[in-house]
């Protein structure tokens, strides 16, 4: 075989394959319309070349005119093809552009017209004769005739085909694919140029040799082949980025508990990945229809997620929807989706899309949660008194309900409340100087009246403790009504003070007799004062210098009597506790110039040893002269025994840490029996006493916070200890 | 002894002392005060009062300490107490202790005077008596012993023969001896005799 025979079928059949293989590529991808026209374009350069072929070995000028008159046709068909590949493959942009591509495919089209209606063909019109020349060694056929001017129409139409490739050229540039612009544009172009300079220098019969549009068609083909080439490969690597990609979104879709879904409108039949299905339970060859899903979504919201699918379908909206799911396995599931409509070009609903959340265990952490603080509020409203929580500003954060009740506020009064408004007064001091202890300390509890919204004041005991919620400080805490406590207390210390009371009469009843020489003393003197006035009076000479001190006596007595009598009157009052910064140095020195009758009568010498002041205590002032009377009223009793002259009370006073400690002792019997018994109530060694005094004393004391005990003296007699707290203003 | 009777006046009440001694001298008497019971004591045997007033309790000695106290000293000097209060146990041992009176405090100006007479009054019978007696005395001191003797029995009341037996004498002999005694003691009856020999001091002889 010839090599000329082996170099054009090996191109028109190289031309084929590529043709082939692209067009496959564009049946199984439609929109692959580059490749398809690729395709064209090389199946025309077979054409060109099968039909070259013939020429060259053509028997006479009859047969090589026809051949070159069909030889129009592939040629046709490449400008067409070439066209459409610019178009689809270096998509240059601009109406006008298009036009000269259009119109170069037009132009060939009328040249393909009168290539077939005017003699002999569009290159030649008359082909005289064949002449035999040497190419590639090898004697072949070249046409001698003259040549058709129609054929300027053709080159015309080469000359705007080439203007539409560069056009391309330059757009695919001004994409920046720069190396697409730069092969196919200047193949193209180069080829092009070439083919159809060399097929005139044939034609006008400048240059002898065959007609090889072909081979530099070939070019093109090859130069397009390149790029397509290479388009195809990135499209592999993108392809296989994409599943990447897509296997990246699943990763992630999966992890995150996501799912696509999309539903066809016109089938109702929907779509979903693997994955998905899996989350639905529903195996990959199940078939997805609306019945299918609904199956699977819980009874109770079948028909909401059902009308939610129906109106979707019916009017573009996006839509959320949160349902349950029961799986075939019988696992409940919770989730929420997210769909959209999908339309065509002319904005028709088609079908919808969406992605699926499984929110469950964000619903299972809702419901847990939910369930926690229905738990806690339960604690909060089983607790009997108040239960709140406020912030270091002082509002109120949260109580229970039984805050409402007790107190008679309102939900909305309360949020607008804050913890000074609970107090008034005194109260309000000590719960401010509290409310600082509970942010400095960590804690605190108090008795304090709470107002309530109808004006009542009730006694609760409060607590509080510090929290930090947030980063910020609160306190929290609870309050219990402690008014029955404070009844039941009160009442306990109105019959203490009773009791207190007919002790202190009975007492005084026993010290009468001296009580009434301390009356009588003054009386006396005032009586005789005023008599012996009276009879000085009555003489010519009055001596006015001695009426003054007459009357300054009658008057100084008078007072003194009176404060016997207001002492005495303050014993016998039944009066309540005050309580109150007392000087007992004092207090004690008073209850000695009542009893000076008694202990005059009785012969007891009093010896003090105490210092000159002494800091206060907090008491009441007539029970601790209760108390002192029974201890000096006790030891001169005591002494009754003792020689006189012997009898000696020694009252001892002094400051003891932060109590105040107090000793009355006597040279008495002394007692025999525990301390202790003695102040046993109805105990008591004395014939008229009743037993009281000692047992009163101790009540006393200890409702002073202080303590009273009895020790044997080593030289004799007794002493009785008393200590008293010193008030907090005074040990301040 | 002044005009006017002096009135001693215990008290440890200053008070009380400066008003009662006001009252007293209002009245006319003279009053001298103590504070308390040792301070009379010490001052005593110069400036005896005529009577005493004593408030009872005092500290240190009481008023009834203080008349025992004066009696044991053989100091007679008619006491009227004070007090405040007064307990029937406390009258009887003032009033066995010789106090004229007990009076309770605050006392009026008219008890008061009336005791203080009452108590003039013992001292001014006192005085008669021991007057009485100091005269008795001589008498008697005129009397020979057998005289004296005779006497001790004739105040038992007992008759000159039953005397006589008792002497072992005759009934004559008593006889002069009583009409000897008699006009050396200066009285008219056995009757005044015994209150002589009472005042002072003979006892009666003892009887068979």
């Amino acid at each position: 075989m010839s090599l000329i025979t082996i170099l054009w079928s090996a191109t028109a059949s190289a031309c084929i394959t590529l043709a082939l293989v692209h067009g496959l590529v564009w049946c199984r991808q439609r929109d692959a319309l580059a490749n398809f026209m690729f395709s064209l374009v090389a199946l025309s350069t077979a054409g060109m070349g099968a039909l070259e072929l013939c020429m060259m070995k053509a028997p006479g000028p009859e047969q090589y005119s026809t051949l070159l008159r069909w030889f129009q046709v592939p040629v046709w068909l490449g400008v067409l093809s070439l066209a459409g590949f610019i178009r689809h493959f270096l998509r240059p942009t601009g109406s006008w552009v298009h036009l000269m591509g259009l119109s170069a495919v037009v132009l060939r089209t009328i040249c393909l017209v009168i290539n077939f209606t005017v003699p002999v063909n569009l290159n030649y019109r008359e082909l005289t004769e064949l002449r035999s020349v040497t190419f590639l060694g090898e004697s072949v056929a070249v046409p001698v005739g003259v040549a058709n001017p129609w054929m300027s129409l053709a080159q015309l139409s080469l000359i705007m085909l080439l203007v539409y490739v560069v056009l391309g050229a330059l757009a695919a540039h001004r994409r920046g694919d720069c190396r697409t612009a730069l092969v196919v544009g200047s193949g193209i172009t180069l080829f092009v140029l070439a083919g159809t300079a060399q097929a005139i220098l044939v034609f006008w019969g400048m240059v002898d040799m065959p007609i090889t549009a072909s081979l530099f068609f070939l070019g093109c083909v090859a130069a397009m082949s390149h790029e397509l080439s290479l388009d195809l490969l990135a499209a592999r690597r993108q392809a296989a980025d994409l599943r990447q990609s897509q296997e990246q979104i699943q990763l992630a879709a999966d992890s995150a508990s996501v799912g696509f879904w999309s539903l066809d409108k016109a089938t109702g039949r929907g779509w979903m990945p693997p994955a998905t299905r899996a989350l639905f339970g529903l195996d990959d060859d199940v078939a997805l229809d609306i019945t299918q899903i609904l199956q699977v979504v819980h009874p109770d919201d079948r028909e909401r997620v059902q009308d939610s699918i129906r109106k979707a379908l019916d009017k573009v909206q996006h839509t959320r929807t949160e349902f349950r799911i029961i799986r075939p396995d019988g696992a409940q599931r919770c989730v929420v989706s997210l769909g959209r409509s999908l339309l065509d070009d002319q904005g028709v609903i088609i079908g919808r899309t969406g992605v699926l959340i499984d929110v469950t265990s964000q619903r299972l952490t809702e419901e847990a949660l939910e369930q926690e603080q229905s738990v806690s509020r339960a604690v909060f409203d089983s607790v009997p008194g108040l239960l709140y929580l406020y912030d270091q500003e002082g509002r109120l954060v949260r109580w229970n309900q039984r805050h409402e009740i007790l107190t008679g506020y309102s939900s909305e009064e309360l949020q607008h409340i804050t913890a000074a408004d609970w107090f008034e007064g005194e109260d309000l001091a000590i719960m401010k100087r509290e409310w600082k202890k509970v942010f400095n300390t960590g804690q605190t509890i108090t008795e304090l009246n709470l107002k309530m919204k109808d004006g009542r004041k009730v006694p609760y005991l409060l607590t509080g403790v510090r929290l930090e919620i947030e980063g910020r400080q609160h306190l929290v805490g609870i309050g219990i009504d402690i008014s029955e406590r404070k009844r039941v207390e009160n009442e306990l210390e109105q019959k203490r003070e009773e009791m207190a009371h007919l002790s202190r009469v009975a007492s005084l009843g026993e010290l009468s007799g001296a009580l009434a020489h301390e009356l009588n003393q003054p009386l006396c003197s005032i009586l005789s004062n005023a008599q012996a006035a009276q009879r000085l009076l009555a003489r010519e000479k009055i001596d006015l210098d001695e009426m003054q001190e007459i009357l300054a006596d009658i008057v100084s007595e008078d007072r003194r009597a009176g404060e016997v009598i207001e002492r005495l009157r303050a014993l016998l009052k039944r009066g309540e506790t005050k309580l109150q910064p007392l000087d007992l140095h004092a207090c004690m020195e008073e209850v000695l110039k009542l009893m000076h009758g008694e202990l005059v009568a009785r012969g007891v010498i009093v010896a003090r040893e105490c210092p000159p002041s002494v800091p206060a205590v907090l008491a009441d002032h007539v029970q601790l002269q209760q108390v002192f009377i029974n201890l000096i009223a006790n030891a001169c009793d005591a002494m009754d025994s003792t020689p006189p002259g012997r009898r000696l009370l020694t009252l001892r006073c002094r400051e003891e840490g932060k109590s105040l400690h107090m000793e009355v002792q006597d040279t008495g019997a002394g007692f025999q029996m525990p301390a202790d018994d003695l102040f046993q109530p109805f105990h008591t060694t004395k014939a008229e006493g009743m037993g009281m005094g000692l047992a009163i004393c101790r009540t006393i004391v200890d409702a002073h916070h202080g303590r009273l005990w009895a020790e044997p003296c080593a030289a004799g007699g007794a002493v009785f200890h008393l200590t008293l707290p010193f008030s907090v203003s005074s040990s301040a | 002894m002044s005009s006017n009777p002096c009135i001693g006046l215990v008290d440890d009440d200053e008070t009380v002392r400066r008003a009662l001694r006001r009252l007293l001298m209002a009245e006319g008497y003279d009053v001298r005060t103590w504070g308390s019971a040792d301070e009379l004591l010490t001052s005593l045997p110069d400036s005896a009062p005529d009577c005493l007033v004593l408030d009872v309790q005092m500290p240190g000695l009481n008023g009834l300490d203080l008349q025992e106290r004066l009696s044991s000293h053989g100091v007679r000097i008619p006491i009227i107490f004070l007090t405040g209060q007064g307990s029937i146990p406390m009258t009887v041992r003032a009033m066995q202790g010789g106090a004229v009176n007990f009076l309770t405090k605050p006392v009026q100006d008219a008890d008061l005077f009336a005791a203080v007479r009452a108590a003039l009054e013992v001292v001014k019978r006192q005085r008669t008596a021991s007057r009485q007696a100091a005269a008795a005395r001589k008498l008697h001191a005129t009397l020979t012993p057998r005289e004296q003797e005779v006497m001790a029995h004739l105040i038992t009341g007992r008759l000159n023969k039953q005397v006589a037996a008792d002497l072992g004498t005759s009934e004559q002999t008593i006889k002069v001896h009583r009409m000897r005694i008699m006009d050396k003691m200066q009285v008219q009856s056995v009757a005044e005799l015994v209150r002589l020999a009472d005042v002072l001091g003979v006892k009666p002889a003892a009887g068979h």
